[in-house]
């Protein structure tokens, strides 16, 4: 081990290349060894990855939309088309934009589809409301039915009354 | 965040996001967030050399390792951009620039220290 004081090391920049991954494989062991060492180192080590994820924060950009549901798709095993290998190797820094489409082509293969949770109670309203109004349908029906054949024994009981007569 | 630390080295937007799938989609990142300390560093770390393995594998550029510098000096900004963005080691950038390995490390911090203070 150098005999370098722990405040030297956490100034030489070694931290910053390690949480970077800047630093070589024997960099990177020494550091570990070093913060397991040395608290100071360690809580150097801690500040410093505040500072990096500030500084990365910064240049937060958000991913493109629809990231989350193609990741959440490719963690369930849902067969999706990839993009050719060949995509990466037409990459150029100089070169325009590849004209294609910005989107990854999905393969939908089962039954089900997802909707939004509000369907639930506004099926189950539809379907009360359709069986109350079942319910009255037959009431009202078999009621007319019931009135249509007292108004026929009606009639015919007004037009036997004169003949009694 | 990782993100923009994958934009920053692959700026078309698409082959950023298929990076990013992979890496959130790879047992990798399980792997090497398993008892780390540092996961924020882990995160990055892992961008970054997703972002540069795409990138080494779609441009010969790297293959050549030339360092070009069109006279930007020895800014700290540079240095970073060169090392982080670009994937060029310290050494090979101390090499090239003709300055000892702990100066390109001394740079590498004093960017972040920039940033700190700003």
């Amino acid at each position: 081990m150098r005999t370098l004081n722990t405040q030297q090391y956490i100034n030489s920049g070694i931290l910053e290349a390690y949480l970077l991954g800047l630093a070589s494989d024997e960099e990177q062991q020494e550091v570990q060894q070093m913060a397991a060492t040395y608290s100071e180192v360690s809580s150097a080590l801690n500040e410093l990855e505040g500072t990096i994820e500030d500084v990365c924060l910064q240049n937060a950009v958000p991913p493109p939309p629809g990231t989350w549901e193609l990741l959440e798709a490719r963690m369930h095993g849902r067969e999706i088309k990839k993009r050719p290998k060949e995509d990466y190797r037409q990459y150029n820094r100089t070169a325009p934009e590849p004209e294609k489409p910005n989107y990854v082509e999905v393969q939908v293969d089962d039954t089900h589809i997802r909707v939004h949770k509000y369907w639930r109670p506004a099926f189950i309203a539809i379907f009360i409301l359709s069986k109350i109004f079942l319910v009255l349908a037959l009431y009202y029906y078999f009621k007319s039915d019931s009135l249509e054949k007292e108004i026929e024994r009606l009639k015919t009981e007004v037009h036997q009354t004169p003949n009694r007569r | 965040m990782a993100y923009g630390v994958i934009l920053q080295i692959i700026p078309q937007e698409h082959v950023a996001q298929e990076v990013l799938l992979d890496m959130f989609s790879s047992s990798e990142l399980a792997t090497a967030l398993q008892g780390t300390t540092h996961p924020t560093g882990t995160i990055i770390r892992l961008a970054r050399l997703k972002a540069l393995q795409i990138k080494e594998k779609t441009l010969s550029r790297m293959t050549s390792k030339e360092l070009s510098f069109d006279g930007q000096g020895y800014l700290p900004e540079h240095i970073f951009d060169l090392s982080f963005r670009q994937g060029y080691t310290p050494d090979a950038i101390a090499g090239h620039l003709g300055i000892s390995k702990p100066e390109v490390l001394k740079a590498i911090r004093e960017y972040i220290l920039m940033f700190r203070q700003a």
